[in-house]
């Protein structure tokens, strides 16, 4: 085993705990802060395959920026360190067997297609290529965008003030 | 293997070079914050006092570690990690001279603020899980202070990152070599700061607020919030908080540096990292002689002054920048 591989394993292995976490704890903040190491994993694995721009986005934007406005949110909303998320609906057996199902149907189409592999590729100027994308090819389609999200932004602010 | 091995020397390098720089940041706090309020600092162990920091690094190992009751135990334990580990990490960046940077690559600055958002999380986290309140409302505080300065932070910088044309440490201090000419003759060196005067303000300001340093330190307002988020901890724990607080500084006073002193280059026969650390302790003497003239301002003073004025200037700053390189 190389050792790239054996880093991936590590973050593979970081990825699939927190991310069962996330969702089987009963405390919210706990929940939160398993979705930030599930967030630092993922920029772990975009460095390990060389996109260290988009590992960099991942950081400043997911696991500093969302995981904070959750935290607030989470911070001033739910009644102190003591609080549990508790599971008031009865379980049903049919969850279990759809959830089989699935999960064994996704399993063979994951083991069944001979998935192609990638060359690997001179990974010079990666953001480079991006910004050529975003900034010359796809300029207009950026730009909507980014008045798509201002409008938005207005508008959730319209709606939160409470004059 | 050899991968590893190297990744980790280099580590523990920076480490060793981070913490013998701490320990003269800390004496060098006491003492010139003691000359300026007349006072001696420490005196009696060592040369004057020069082993103070062992003998309080030391104390604080050896003190008892609570955890108190009633706070979440886990997450007690992690934040001070979360605030350290990115700290440390910034350090790998640096560069002290021009081949001497223990991981350099072509996102520098980028990467240098990425890493900084980590922080805030650690200040909430511990903010909640002391389960405290003077520790929540620092929390809460500290973390609403450094994400609205890192925003004109990263924005302040962007007239540099413009002007060099890359994320680049080492290239943005080699676009620093040289001199202003008048007449023929040199008068200034080509310094950003003449280049960019008021991103280097607005990067100093965003800078201290970020680094919680006074006159911004709200988080932890001693007189009001008994040391805000970190109260409730004590020991190891707290050092660790500790040293990652003023790494942080360190880092900020090493980019500014880099970004607007021409990072090493000085001229001579003295070596390029000492000119380095020569301007680096430059700019901290700076920012404690800031901490013993400056009052503490009010939270929404800070806010405002953020949002309201650091943010859109910055933004003008970066405008004119741009219409400047266009010509």
């Amino acid at each position: 085993m190389t050792v790239a591989s054996a880093i991936f394993y590590f973050f593979a292995a970081i990825l699939i705990f927190f991310s069962i976490k996330v969702v089987t704890t009963k405390n919210l903040f706990h929940s939160v802060m398993s979705a930030f190491a599930v967030l630092l994993g993922t920029a772990g694995l975009f460095f390990l395959f060389n996109a260290e721009f988009l590992g960099i986005v991942q950081i400043l934007i997911y696991a500093g920026a969302v995981t904070i406005l959750v935290l607030f949110v989470v911070m001033l909303t739910t009644a102190g360190p003591k609080y549990r998320i508790v599971w008031e609906t009865p379980l049903n057996i049919w969850i279990f067997v759809f959830v089989i199902l699935f999960g064994g149907m996704l399993g063979m189409i994951v083991l069944s297609i001979q998935w192609p592999v990638a060359k690997p590729v001179a990974l010079h100027g990666v953001t480079e290529a991006l910004a050529t994308r975003l900034f010359v090819e796809y300029l207009l389609p950026f730009e909507v965008a980014s008045i798509l999200l201002l409008a938005a932004l207005i508008g959730s602010i319209v709606l939160a003030r409470r004059d | 293997m050899t991968v590893i091995g190297v990744a980790v020397l280099k580590t523990l390098i920076v480490l060793g070079v981070a913490m013998v720089n701490l320990l003269l940041f800390l004496y060098m706090e006491r003492k010139v914050l003691a000359d300026m309020q007349v006072r001696y600092g420490p005196m009696r162990v060592g040369f004057h006092g020069t082993l103070q920091q062992v003998a309080d690094v030391l104390k604080l190992l050896l003190k008892e570690d609570i955890v108190p009751k009633a706070a979440d135990r886990w997450l007690f334990v992690l934040a001070p990690m979360i605030a350290f580990v990115p700290s440390f990490m910034l350090f790998m960046t640096i560069p002290i001279s021009e081949s001497l940077v223990a991981s350099n690559f072509n996102l520098g600055f980028f990467y240098i603020f990425g890493i900084l958002t980590i922080v805030p999380v650690s200040v909430l986290v511990a903010g909640w899980a002391s389960h405290s309140k003077y520790s929540l409302i620092g929390g809460l505080r500290g973390a609403a202070q450094q994400i609205s300065y890192e925003i004109p932070l990263l924005a302040s910088i962007l007239g540099v990152i413009m002007m060099t044309g890359s994320f680049d440490l080492v290239k943005i201090v080699e676009a620093q070599q040289g001199f202003f000419y008048l007449f023929g003759y040199p008068v200034l060196p080509r310094w950003y700061i003449f280049l960019q005067p008021v991103g280097f303000l607005i990067y100093f300001v965003a800078a201290l607020a970020d680094t919680q340093r006074t006159p911004f330190d709200i988080p932890e307002a001693e007189s009001e919030l008994v040391q805000g988020y970190n109260t409730e901890y004590s020991s190891i724990k707290f050092a660790i908080f500790f040293m990652g607080e003023y790494f942080d500084t360190m880092i900020i006073s090493a980019l500014s540096v880099i970004a607007f002193f021409g990072g090493w280059s000085g001229f001579g026969p003295i070596p390029a990292p000492i000119w380095f650390f020569l301007k680096t302790y430059l700019v901290l003497y700076f920012i404690i002689w800031l901490r013993a003239t400056l009052p503490r301002v009010r939270i929404d003073q800070l806010m405002d002054f953020g949002w309201k004025i650091l943010l859109p200037l910055a933004l003008l700053n970066i405008m004119v920048t741009g219409f400047l390189m266009i010509r």
